[in-house]
């Protein structure tokens, strides 16, 4: 009964309240609109970055008088080395021929030896992506006596991290400040509709209202508020989703999580800000 | 019973009330008189603790201003009717849904709310106009829906803050008819009120302020 008549109310209250009802909801969606697009971007971003780094290789280059039972056990120590993956063995001669194949000359023609050591191509698993632990790698594979020299694309994998971390600082700062203009704006509806809702207020605390139920219709509305602004929000974002997909970018990574995480995280800005509002501004009716 | 003790108010560095000392039995009817800016209404703000004072106590029934929390000053409330010059009805809400908001304040049930208002409509003599707005009824009618409103929790008082001020000597004499029923009834009335004719009228006790001090009881 108190939920239906608190409910009743917030809707009688944003109806009263139009205008400044529409430009907190439309602040709302823009926020999440501009959250949720930083939100995929960062998870497509993520999701590429994590390809690109599927596909880097560590080269371990072995000493030249390296014979093959000394090769066998250096592989099983690299195999056994923590954060392989894969390994795969590269012989002088597999070496040379893959030289061949892409520059298109033999390497006996060119020096009439073959200068390729036998190597060890090497890809990591996940959780050594990153430059930190790619390096703790290279130091332990290069502390075995048959190991001449490890290699591998180090500027990409630094410039990767690098900018990758601008990035999510910068969305993050930029999602800092929408956040706060929504809030800023949904505080202000409130303020409005308790302005608005003054002779009401005072009434019921007449009549002997509690403060809690005076407060609750504020609260629904600022949770209204956000659930309407967010289910825009999410709606509009899935359907721009779905025609990035159709026409321009069929491996887009987007789920149904994240749009329902927009929704909840729009209710509780919604809450948060009507929470906030109404402890600073219905104690001065 | 309503007690005031030796009672000190200020507001915004001006004092308004001065050792104010008076009571006031279960039943009784009394007027409280005194110009305009008095401190009459102040005094019927301090038996709802609306405001409370700055020195002395304020007693209404088993609770003290010294010692009231904040949790209990609503369950005070539903126990004092109050009614105003302005009537404080809301425009946007029926003769009904007015009464009924004291009660949907405490989350009674609709049958109940149903019941109880109709019954204090009934009373007030206004049970045919209950699906109006305030807009459609004239300024004693108003002021009925108002007593209905204040009355609708049996409280042990009505505090009536100038109630005849806006009305039209027919309707203030209407006006007083009905809280002298009410009084009769067994409810205390404490009015604050410069209409020194009604007191001639309707004699009863008298609480006299001037300039925040009782000048008489």
């Amino acid at each position: 009964m108190s939920i239906f008549f608190s409910i009743s109310e917030s809707i009688r209250s944003m109806a009263k309240a139009r205008i400044a009802t529409f430009l907190s909801v439309t602040s709302i969606s823009l926020t999440l609109i501009l959250i949720g697009a930083f939100v995929m971007a960062s998870i497509n971003l993520h999701h590429w970055i994590n390809v690109v780094r599927q596909k880097i290789e560590m080269e371990v280059f072995l000493n030249g008088g390296v014979d093959k039972k000394n090769i066998e056990e250096v592989k099983t120590r690299i195999i056994n080395a923590r954060g392989v993956k894969q390994i795969t063995y590269v012989s002088s001669e597999e070496a040379a021929r893959r030289f061949e194949k892409e520059f298109g000359e033999n390497i006996y023609d060119v020096l009439s030896f073959n200068p390729f050591p036998p190597s060890f191509i090497i890809l990591m698993e996940e959780a050594y992506h990153s430059p930190q632990k790619i390096e703790q790698l290279k130091i332990a594979l290069e502390k075995i006596p048959e190991v001449d020299e490890v290699v591998y694309q180090k500027p990409l994998i630094d410039y990767i991290d690098h900018y990758i971390n601008l990035f999510y600082i910068g969305l993050l700062v930029i999602s800092f400040i929408v956040v706060i203009i929504a809030v800023i704006l949904i505080n202000n509806t409130i303020r409005l509709t308790i302005y608005a809702r003054r002779d009401i207020i005072q009434i019921m605390r007449l009549v002997g209202a509690t403060e809690g139920f005076i407060r609750r219709p504020f609260l629904y509305e600022g949770i209204f508020q956000g659930l309407i602004g967010s289910i825009i929000a999410a709606a509009l974002l899935y359907y721009f989703s779905r025609i990035i997909e159709m026409f321009f970018y069929p491996d887009i990574v987007y789920t149904y999580q994240s749009f329902l995480g927009l929704v909840i995280f729009g209710v509780l800005i919604g809450l948060c800000s009507a929470f906030f509002s109404v402890g600073k501004y219905i104690n001065k009716i | 019973m309503i007690q005031f003790f030796n009672v000190n108010l200020s507001l915004n560095n001006k004092q308004i009330l001065r050792h104010i000392t008076f009571t006031l039995n279960r039943g009784e009817f009394v007027y409280l008189i005194g110009p305009s800016g008095a401190g009459k209404s102040s005094i019927l703000n301090m038996i709802n603790f609306s405001l409370l004072p700055d020195s002395g106590t304020v007693i209404i029934n088993q609770y003290s201003s010294a010692k009231i929390r904040l949790k209990q000053i609503p369950h005070v409330r539903r126990s004092i009717g109050i009614i105003f010059q302005d009537f404080k009805l809301l425009s946007d809400r029926n003769v009904f849904e007015n009464i009924a908001l004291a009660l949907r304040v405490q989350k009674k049930g609709r049958t109940e709310i149903s019941r109880r208002v109709l019954k204090v409509l009934t009373d007030v003599r206004l049970g045919h106009k209950r699906n109006q707005y305030p807009r459609d009824l004239s300024g004693g009618e108003q002021q009925k829906v108002a007593i209905a409103r204040a009355l609708i929790n049996e409280p042990f008082i009505l505090l009536a803050d100038e109630p005849t001020g806006n009305l039209d000597p027919a309707s203030a004499i209407e006006i007083l008819d009905l809280l002298e029923e009410i009084n009769r009834r067994g409810t205390a009335v404490l009015m604050a009120t410069h209409n020194y004719a009604l007191l001639k009228k309707y004699p009863h006790r008298v609480l006299s302020i001037e300039n925040g001090d009782m000048v008489n009881e």
